[in-house]
Formats: C-alpha cells, structure tokens, sequence
C-alpha cells in the first residue's frame, strides 16, 4: 500500500532541469533510499518532497491527499518529519527542550488558559514531557537530557535531531544524509536506530544517502538518480548491479 | 536626611523615565531576536500610540481604561499588517536596504502624524493627572507610579506569555532557527507579523503611558534613540537586559540633569552607550546569562 506518491515531478531552474518528471511511489513501513553521484538532484528532490522548493510540476500525495502547495509548516502537522543534512537544531536550548518543541504541533490549548496554566493544560503538559522523555529512553540520551545542544558532539546531535523529528509522531520521516559527518562507528548505530524507528515505531523512512554500506544494510528498496531522472529502482543489491548506475558513479 | 530624600527622588524619577526607555527597547530587541531586523520607526510607534489614545480619550470621550485597551488593540493590528503588507517585501534582502525602510517608515509616520494631529503637543486627562503620593517626604506622582506598575504588569504578562504559551516559544524557537522552526509546525512568517504586533503593542502602552508626563507631539519618537541606546546597554537581543539598559539610562539622565550643567542631560544616554561598547561591548547582560529558552 503507498503511503506517499510523487507523480510527474519537476523542477526547472531556468533552462536546467534540476529534477525532470519523477515519479514513485513509497509504501506503508519501507525505508526508501535516493542515491546518485553529486549533482544527481538527490537533495532537490528531497527539498521538493519536505516543501521547501515549489516544483514546476508534479504532484505530491501523502496518504491520498493532494500536498504539492502545503507550506512546510502544515506538511509537519500532517504526519510529516525531516532531519538536514547540517543538523538544524536550536543550538541555545536543552536536548529535552527542542524535544519538546517537536511537540508543537500537537498543543492545541487557548493562550489565556495556557498562561492561566489550567488543570488541563497542565495534564497535556505532562503527556507531552511524557512522550519527549519516551523518545529520550528509545534513543539512549538520558545523560544529555539537560545539556545545551551547543555542548553536544557532532554525533549525539545528529541522534538529537531524529529524536525531535520523533516527538512530531511522524508517519512518514525525511532524512537527509543520516550518516554525513560520522565515523563508521556512529553511521552503524544510526543504521541501528533507522531499523528500529521502522520495526518498532512503524515509522516510513525516505532517506538521501551517499554511504552505500549504511544503504545496502537498511534500505528496502534503492532509487539511483542522475540529472534529475531515476536511473534504476529496486532493492540495493538490484540497483548497485545495475549498468547505468555503475556508469554514472565510474564514468564511461 | 534632606540629601538621602532627594536622592532616592531622582533615582524614582529617573527609573519613571527608564521604563519607557526599557518599553521601547524591549520592542526594538523583540523584533531583533525574532526577525533579524532593526525596526528604527520604534519610537515612531510609540507617538503614534500616544495620539492614538490622545483621539480616543480626549477627542472621542472615551473612559481612559477602555481608550488605553483599544489603543493597544489597534496599534498591534497596526504592527501586524505592516509586516504583513511592507516588511515581509524586503525579506531577503540586504540588511540595508531594512534598515532604511524602517528609517522611512519612520518618517513617513511623523509626516503623517502632523498632518492628521498637527504639530502641537498635546495631553489628556488620565486618572492620574495632579495627584501625588508622598511617602515621608519622598514625593511620587501618581503619573510615575503609574508608569512603574504599567511596565511591571506588561513585563510579567510577557513573561507569561514567552514561559508559558504555545506561540511564546513559536517565537523563541523562530528567533533561534527559522528552518527547523517550519519543520516543526511554526508558521515562520505568521510568527514574525505577531512579534511586530507586540512590538508595536508595546509601543503603544510607553505612549500611553509617557503622554500625561511627557505630552504627546509628533517628535516625541526621537526617545527611540535613548532606547536604542538603553537596548544595546542590555546587550540587544535580552529583554530583562533592554529593561536594566532603559532603567540605567534613565537614572543617568536625571542624575545629569540635577548635577551637570544644563545640555549634558541629553547626550548622557548617548555617552553611557560609548561608555559600554568600549568597556563591555557584549553589553551588561552576557549572551550565555540570557539566552535562556
């Protein structure tokens, strides 16, 4: 069952065709990988998918609704999650507070009885710390969980990041280059958590990715792009044998 | 004794003063922290708010509580459409070419405040006016009390409002990272038009309640630049730091004027603000000790 569709997807920047009619379909619980050398249009898509750039044309679906001109901030409420590739986090805040800022889209209360602080306001107060520290125990970061993110490594951030996507209680989550910036140690614990997000939360993932070792050990299915068009989809052992992929990664 | 009662009197009078600075810095530094811009029509704001309640209290008639409300109310719909309608056209743009819009907004308000209100100054009448409380020997008019109780309600409002509501930490959260604020459902640019609407909200309330000192006249704006100077004194982007700024400035500037020669009174803001980006350019309150979200 497809839980997202992107049909016909373009995006033209003047005369270049920076994405030139995509189309695919992701299903219910899959980790679908995008690959494809620098310049393929991995990001752009990716960009177009999360809203951030307005396609020339196309269409978006996610869960048989019509998203294509929803602006990133309603896409977030709808069950829609993204990491970036530098780690956009607010840098002066506690991990548990941008935690809990994931949890915005779920506050619905009036300003005046939130600063009243009325019982009820309190009581989903305490569900939303309940369900940031939920997503602190599913990560391991309870030792971080009142440190500044400025005073976090590199590595821990990265986690902090999709931990935050988390707390949103996305069916669908974008990462974007889950493993730049990492040691082989730290991309396999993320390829850990990119399992379990799928096993145990149910959560789809999309992911753009250069690191082929952390592709071909999480990903269900692989789609190879070069020049804004899909060169090859399929599982990742498919896609790697497949001849113009090995061209557009060696050349020839 | 006659000396300690004196003193304690200019440092009331000039804390009356430096809460209007602080008011008016506190809008600069709000729109700074959410937006990244200067909004130099500040003070601007704030005569507008002035003659804004000067129309509804003493050319419409209107019960002083209800007119100082509903000049809030207006003026914060006021500050919202005009990032809705203006400033959002300039997103994007080099920080110049913000700056001299607001410049220019700036005037543009003066001019049209002469032309709707004339150049006169002008007053009117508040619950206030002529009573005076005395304390022992210190005298306090009931204006300043007012001004002193009005800007420790607004200020406790806004802190509620940033602690505790959802869209308070919509704007915290916009002010930090505006790219992450969108992926978590924060309507950025919705966000930013609200902060304008506080701003000028704020604003107003200085306006309003500066006028029965002060009178309302159509420079009455120009206070922007003592507040702008208080608002880098607190470090420009700490709203207790813009309030300590406003409050220093305005005790300075009453000392000065009691113990200067008459003149120094006005470049005294001016010279404390030299003073501070010489000695402590971070301003008084440090970026660690304030951004505290």
């Amino acid at each position: 069952m497809s839980l997202f569709a992107v049909e016909d997807l373009a995006l033209h920047f003047g005369g270049i065709r920076a994405v030139d009619g995509i189309s695919f379909d992701v299903r219910d619980g899959e980790v679908f990988a995008i690959i494809g050398p620098n310049g393929a249009g991995k990001t752009t898509i990716f960009n177009l998918i999360s809203r951030l750039y307005q396609p020339t044309s196309g269409r978006l679906i996610f869960r048989g609704q019509d998203i294509t001109r929803r602006p990133p901030h309603v896409v977030a409420s709808l069950g829609i999650a993204r990491t970036f590739q530098n780690i956009e986090l607010f840098a002066n805040a506690t991990l548990l507070q941008n935690l809990l800022i994931g949890r915005h889209s779920h506050v619905s209360a009036s300003i005046l009885s939130q600063i009243l602080y009325t019982p009820a306001v309190r009581r989903a107060e305490i569900a939303h710390r309940g369900r940031a520290e939920e997503v602190i125990a599913f990560l391991g970061l309870e030792r971080h969980r009142d440190r500044l993110i400025a005073d976090l490594p590199y590595g821990i951030r990265k986690v902090v990041e999709i931990g935050r996507a988390l707390c949103i209680d996305p069916r669908l989550l974008l990462l974007d280059e889950p493993s730049s910036g990492l040691n082989v140690e730290e991309t396999q614990e993320i390829a850990a958590w990119i399992d379990e997000i799928r096993g145990t939360l149910g959560v789809t993932v999309i992911m753009v990715e250069h690191d082929m070792s952390l592709v071909s050990a999480v990903s269900d299915r692989v789609m190879a792009l070069n020049y804004g068009r899909i060169l090859a989809l399929g599982t990742a052992a498919e896609v790697q044998r497949d001849p113009e992929v090995v061209r557009a990664y060696l050349g020839g | 004794m006659l000396e300690t009662a004196r003193v304690i009197q200019i440092i009331l009078n000039g804390t009356a003063v430096g809460c209007i600075y602080g008011l008016v810095a506190l809008g600069f530094v709000l729109i700074y922290k959410t937006t990244e811009t200067v909004n130099f029509a500040q003070g601007d704001l704030m005569m507008l708010g002035g003659f804004l309640a000067f129309t509804l209290i003493a050319k419409v008639g209107l019960d002083y509580w209800l007119g100082f409300l509903l000049t809030i109310v207006f003026m914060a719909a006021f500050g919202y459409l005009l990032d809705a309608l203006v400033l959002r056209r300039v997103i994007g743009q080099p920080q110049f070419a913000v700056f001299m819009l607001t410049l220019g907004l700036g005037f543009i308000f003066r001019a049209a405040a002469g032309i709707v209100w004339g150049y006169d100054a002008v007053s009117f009448p508040t619950p206030f006016t002529g009573r005076v409380l005395d304390f022992g020997g210190i005298v306090v008019s009931a204006n300043n009390l007012s001004i002193l109780v009005g800007t420790v309600g607004l200020c406790a409002v806004l802190y509620l409002f940033f602690s505790r509501t959802r869209l308070g930490v919509a704007m915290q959260a916009s002010s930090q990272n505006q790219l992450a604020a969108y992926y978590m459902g924060i309507p950025v640019r919705t966000v930013f038009s609200l902060t304008w609407a506080i701003s000028a909200a704020v604003a107003a309330a200085a306006g309003v309640l500066l006028a029965p000192v002060a009178l309302v006249d159509v420079n009455m704006g120009f206070l922007g630049f003592k507040a702008f100077a208080a608002a880098v004194l607190g470090g420009f982007g700490s709203i207790p730091g813009a309030l300590i700024g406003g409050v220093v400035v305005g005790i300075v500037e009453q000392v000065a004027g009691y113990s200067l020669p008459a003149g120094f009174r006005d470049v005294t803001a001016n010279a404390v603000l030299l003073g501070v980006l010489v000695l402590r350019p971070q301003g008084i309150l440090s970026q660690t000790m304030r951004k505290k979200v």
